[in-house]
């Protein structure tokens, strides 16, 4: 039997949850309690007065620090695109994506989930820097997941080394979960350690600098998070494999349309290539 | 002849504790400082893997953890969040804590949660409803769990008793421990206007089981529990007195914001092991430590 279903749990006092309700949304409220003439009267109802005090200043005390909380975390979760943001977007955005995304879960990690998606459909992203801050979000919340995400049970050292080159070919391979892949068109991983070494960088005349077609892989070895920036090449075949593809097939697809030359130099390559991801953890599983 | 109840609930005093915080993480797990405990905050470690778990590995190696948590909202009118609390429940397999603690508090309602530590009516059906609920929590999760007492900002119209009174009635009714935090009830003295040192002789002594002591931010009109700066001496005279009416009890020092380095916050904990030698006598002070494997050890 579940948990859930051994124990009966009481039912909350139907004047405990009209007060909790109430004060959820008023603690939510962007602006100051004081402000709303109706607001401070309900205040009254529910809050006693001190000599000190109105009801309204004591839930404006609490309602302050819902904002800098949930403003801290989600600035802790995505410092690039606050970077470039800056000071009123950034608070701009955060007062309009707490209002859409209140926090409902018991912890702060989960508060950025909805930000990448919420981006894409919110007006107030700074002209021209646009496409830098949506990866940038997808960027830092990849990185949360990446951090603490579970490890995938080890590969088995005897399967590996059971496998024969005719194997080798057929298998297909399932990635790590802690390896994420991105094609971006500024590298936001550079720009991150960039803003964490100076958050006031001029994060335009930087995107203005340093606008590169960029192909990455970000992932986690011995529990420090690394990225990976990849040639074309190697993006298309990380990419292939995770689609389900045999190595062959990877391959064959990664060569297409290339010269003899350009084929055989590529053959070099992805031994390479696979020798470090298998040694990155990239590789969750083999299956034939 | 009735028997008096045990002290602590039978559990054991583990003497002065630290939190354990990141920007300690390097000097803990190198230097190895004798301290008598850490409390962890649960939830830093209710994740699937990576490098949180691998610093509690670090930590249980060498440490006493208990564990104190902070988004249970025990209070909630919210049906309890049985995810979590199976998260919670693996956690203490893990560490093996004597006991848990969370707040006496709310955290959101309607689905939301809002992080903090929110006040609660002090009313007889808040009470039987609270008590229902830790009552559930402690039998779900097999251990020894404590309700904390929190500062508070705002008071209700409908409360009908004292915020001790309230304590006392849940902790009683649930059968639960009591994390006296004494720097909460200074705290919310102040904001409130009432005598610390009634709360503190109010609360029944024998299911004190932990106590914290931390700093606070004093504003114009009223005082946050910043948990920043030392403990100021107002505190530690209450600390005094909570100590004398429950004896040797577990205590843990809180600095969360502008955290200093590890020995100043141990300091923090050599003036709380002082107050206790001076209130119960150096032999009576640490009586439980021996039950932890770890208490003391060489850097």
């Amino acid at each position: 039997m579940s948990a859930e279903r051994r124990y009966v749990e009481p039912r909350a006092p139907e004047s405990l949850r009209s007060v909790q309700s109430f004060l959820t949304d008023a603690f939510r409220r962007p602006a100051p309690v004081a402000g709303d003439e109706s607001l401070r009267a309900s205040c009254a109802m529910h809050v006693t007065s001190n000599d000190r005090l109105t009801p309204a200043e004591q839930v404006d005390i609490y309602r302050r620090q819902y904002w800098l909380r949930h403003d801290d975390a989600l600035h802790d979760d995505f410092p690039t695109l606050a970077a470039a943001l800056g000071h009123d977007g950034w608070h701009s955005l955060v007062r309009d994506y707490l209002v859409a995304h209140p926090p409902s879960t018991p912890s702060l990690r989960d508060l950025g989930v909805n930000m990448p998606a919420f981006l894409e459909r919110w007006d107030g992203l700074p002209e021209g820097l646009e496409a830098l801050c949506l990866e940038a979000a997808r960027y830092e919340i990849a990185f949360l997941d990446v951090f603490d995400g579970a490890d995938p049970p080890p590969l088995d050292p005897k399967l590996v080394a059971s496998l024969s080159p005719n194997d080798w070919e057929r298998a297909t391979f399932v990635l790590s979960p802690l390896v994420k892949r991105f094609e971006l068109q500024y590298p936001v991983n550079v720009l991150r350690l960039v803003v964490r070494d100076d958050a006031s960088t001029d994060v335009r005349e930087w995107a203005r600098q340093n606008a590169k077609p960029t192909s990455l892989a970000l992932f986690r070895k011995d529990l420090v998070v690394h990225y990976e920036e990849l040639v074309p090449d190697a993006f298309r075949m990380l990419d292939a494999l995770a689609e389900g593809k045999s190595l062959i097939e990877a391959c064959s697809i990664v060569a297409e349309g290339k010269s003899e030359a350009d084929a055989t130099a590529l053959g070099r390559s992805v031994g390479d290539w696979f020798r470090r991801w298998s040694s990155w953890g990239f590789i969750a599983k083999i299956e034939l | 002849m009735t028997k008096s109840p045990p002290a602590r609930l039978g559990l054991p005093d583990l003497g002065v504790g630290l939190g354990l915080r990141i920007p300690h993480y390097p000097h803990v797990f190198e230097q190895k400082p004798a301290c008598d405990w850490f409390e962890i905050i649960s939830e830093n470690f209710m994740v699937d893997g990576g490098r949180p778990l691998a610093n509690l590995e670090r930590a249980l190696a060498d440490y006493r953890l208990v564990q104190h948590g902070v988004s249970l909202s025990l209070g909630s009118a919210n049906p309890l969040d049985w995810q979590y609390l199976k998260k919670l429940k693996a956690l203490v397999a893990k560490t093996k804590t004597p006991w848990l603690s969370d707040h006496l508090c709310w955290a959101g309602s309607d689905c939301l949660n809002l992080h903090d530590l929110l006040p609660l009516p002090y009313t007889e059906e808040t009470v039987k409803y609270v008590a229902e609920r830790a009552r559930i929590v402690q039998d779900f999760l097999e251990v020894r769990f404590a309700i904390e007492n929190v500062s508070s900002y705002l008071s209700f119209t409908s409360s009908r008793m004292t915020e001790w009174e309230f304590v006392g009635a849940i902790a009683e009714e649930a059968d639960v421990g009591i994390l006296l935090d004494v720097n909460n009830i200074y705290v919310s003295s102040h904001n409130h206007g009432f005598d610390p040192n009634a709360y503190v002789d109010g609360v029944p002594h024998h299911r004190v089981v932990q106590m914290h002591l931390a700093g606070h931010t004093r504003f114009e009109k009223y005082i946050i529990d910043t948990h920043t700066g030392r403990v100021i001496d107002d505190v530690w005279a209450l600390y005094a007195r909570a100590i004398e009416r429950c004896g040797a009890v577990s205590t843990l020092i809180e600095w969360d914001d502008d955290i200093p380095s590890f020995d100043e916050v141990h300091a923090e904990a050599k003036k709380a092991i002082a107050v206790r030698d001076r209130v119960l006598g150096a032999g009576a002070a640490r009586t439980g430590a021996a039950a932890g494997p770890t208490t003391e050890r060489v850097a």
